[in-house]
């Protein structure tokens, strides 16, 4: 196996006004290609700002993050942006589609970053789409479908890119118990075709389902 | 392309209010600016239209005073210009046509109507120093008329109103004038104009032949020369020369440059296209603040736009969306924003300027100079699109930049 993910001695503090606070503190963890892992941690355990510097969404205050072998830690804003577009397919607990378009230029937004055309971004996020099985809710805007029919669109606009990882951070957190299994299978799947997939979770059952289970408390990887 | 319109301009249309107030903002400021630089405009071409009907090339030459003693004359003598004059002046190469003015007011009877008119006495060449057209049927004052003293007169198109007359086919038809009878030979075609040398306009005037005025009056001098000079010509160098003829005929100091008063309407011309290009550059500036208070409304509409989506924004980054996607897709908005309402107003503007066409302008002033109607001109339009597009594109930029700028991490956490 790759590693994929390296994260050595990784610090994240935040401040607020003269007040310093540690959200992530000496994290060491390595994810290979292909893995299937929950981060697992309760409310303010420091798991979202995990994501987020795993997402390249945040960089961490100290430490080292290899992505792909790549220091990614030093990027500057519009390199991890290329990274986020190329690497990585998030998927949100409350959805995060855009509520002004419909599902199909939702998904293909990605693609819009990545100057591809019209007729090409259509038609890949169409074969997405309907592989999810949402190919009769082409024209309709987020606002017109269920909670597990829009987390299927984030999915898709996720996978529109072929991203190497998917993060999904409380992925089934505003779905009914069945939408949610679904969205877990969905997962599953797409772990088995060999996707790395990192759930952030503090489900313990949403944890349960993945091959490996990374807890965090108090910004400490346990 | 970086970006995509179809997206942008969906999501702009789903905000219908928001879209809605920055159209209007941007319509009503257009319309202030092309009107304000429509109305400048139409002054403008106006004024330079009665300019040049006045004349073009056209040059009066005034008797003056001496100012220098020379060769026994004394100062403040005056200067009579007299046949000789004419006729070396006419003579000079830059010179086309010439003829000398005698004006004066004249007690003009038909029937029983009775009303005092300025005269001008002019030689033949005269309708073509002044751009005088005659309407059809008729014709100005001819070499002919000159040669045989002819008792004719050329009437300007509103002396007849003047006189309160109604006569069909005027031309034919006796007026006296001091008791003289003079047969009317000609109607001058309406034109608007502002008078180099006269304070009368041409529509008010009345002309006769300048040598018959000579054989019944026998004048001493001529009170002024009217010439009209070649396009090559060089003005300064012919004002010169004309001083030095004068001088030369009279004894007097060549050098003396009192002797003669110039008027000229190219000078004319110059000053009221400079003055009233300022006064539509003033306008310009008022309508393009009005503009430029829509602008910052736009920029006000944009900033909140871009707090109220800042979630939206962390989401376009997560997926990949660089500094230049964010700030594209911001500044895109309001210049599409900017551009419905630039067409709106534009549309309005001319609209408006179709009404006000057709309100009627009565008065000395509109019958001397026209009627000044605003001009929605090409030049106007593309001053009014330049000003709307950094408008546009700056009420755009700031909020955009700001979006820019924000944290992904943060973004996505906001509520």
């Amino acid at each position: 196996m790759n590693k994929l993910i390296e994260l050595n001695n990784i610090y994240k503090t935040y401040h607020t006004g003269k007040i310093a606070f540690e959200a992530l503190k000496n994290i060491d963890l390595i994810i290979e290609a292909g893995e299937y892992a929950a981060i697992l941690g309760p409310s303010g355990s420091g798991k979202s700002t995990l994501m987020h510097i795993l997402g390249c969404l945040s960089t961490p205050t100290a430490g080292s993050y290899l992505l792909d072998n790549k220091e990614v830690s030093k990027f500057s804003r519009n390199e991890l942006a290329k990274v986020r577009n190329q690497k990585i397919g998030f998927v949100f607990q409350s959805f995060n589609l855009v509520p002004q378009l419909n599902i199909v230029d939702n998904v293909s937004l990605p693609l819009v970053y990545r100057s591809i055309g019209l007729i090409q971004r259509t038609k890949r996020a169409k074969e997405i789409l309907a592989q999810l099985g949402l190919d009769t809710h082409f024209a309709h805007k987020p606002g017109e479908l269920s909670g597990g029919q829009q987390q299927r669109a984030a999915i898709a606009r996720a996978l529109v890119t072929e991203p190497d990882i998917i993060l999904a951070d409380e992925p089934t957190g505003n779905l009914d118990t069945q939408s949610g299994a679904e969205v877990i299978k969905l997962f599953e799947t797409l772990s088995a075709s060999g996707k790395t997939i990192i759930i952030i979770t503090h489900d313990h059952s949403v944890a349960e389902r993945a091959r490996r289970i990374i807890k965090i408390r108090d910004g400490k990887i346990e | 392309m970086a970006v995509s319109l179809g997206q942008i301009s969906k999501e702009l249309f789903a905000q219908k209010t928001r879209l809605f107030l920055t159209i209007l903002a941007i319509t009503w400021g257009t319309l202030s600016i092309a009107m304000m630089l429509s109305i400048g405009q139409g002054l403008r071409v106006t004024f330079a239209k009665a300019v040049a009907n006045t004349g073009q090339n056209l040059l009066i030459v005034q008797q003056g005073k001496t100012a220098k003693l020379f060769r026994g004359s004394h100062k403040n003598k005056a200067v009579s210009f007299n046949k000789q004059d004419l006729k070396t002046v006419s003579t000079l190469p830059a010179v086309r046509y010439v003829s000398p003015q005698y004006s004066w007011e004249v007690k003009v009877t038909y029937d029983t109507k009775t009303n005092y008119q300025p005269i001008l006495a002019v030689s033949a060449d005269y309708n073509k120093i002044h751009s005088i057209d005659i309407q059809v049927p008729g014709r100005f004052i001819s070499p002919i008329d000159e040669q045989q003293y002819s008792r004719v007169v050329v009437l300007g198109n509103k002396v007849l109103t003047n006189l309160k007359l109604k006569i069909t086919d005027p031309v034919g038809k006796t007026i006296f004038m001091s008791g003289i009878p003079f047969k009317i030979i000609g109607i001058m075609q309406e034109k608007s104009q502002i008078s180099a040398g006269r304070t009368t306009p041409d529509a008010n005037t009345i002309w006769m032949p300048s040598a018959t005025y000579e054989m019944i009056k026998n004048p001493t001098s001529i009170p002024s020369i009217a010439l009209m000079y070649k396009d090559n010509a060089n003005l300064e160098a012919l004002e010169n020369q004309i001083q030095r003829t004068i001088a030369f005929n009279h004894s007097l100091d060549p050098d003396d440059d009192s002797i003669v008063e110039f008027k000229e309407s190219a000078k004319q011309q110059n000053t009221i296209d400079t003055f009233f290009f300022g006064m539509q550059i003033f306008l310009g500036i008022i309508g393009s603040l009005t503009l430029a208070v829509a602008g910052i409304g736009i920029a006000n509409v944009m900033y909140a736009s871009v707090k109220r989506s800042t979630r939206i924004i962390g989401i376009r980054m997560a997926i990949g969306a660089k500094t230049y996607h964010i700030v594209m897709h911001y500044v895109l908005e309001a210049v599409i924003a900017t551009a419905i309402g630039g067409v709106f107003g534009l549309l309005l503007s001319g609209g408006l300027i179709y009404i006000i066409n057709f309100i009627p302008m009565k008065g000395p002033l509109f019958d001397t100079i026209g009627k000044p109607h605003p001009i929605l001109s090409w030049s106007v339009i593309a001053s009014v699109v330049i000003i709307l597009g950094l408008v546009g594109f700056l009420a755009g930029l700031f909020p955009a930049l700001k979006a820019s700028r924000i944290d992904p991490s943060e973004a996505l956490s906001y509520e």
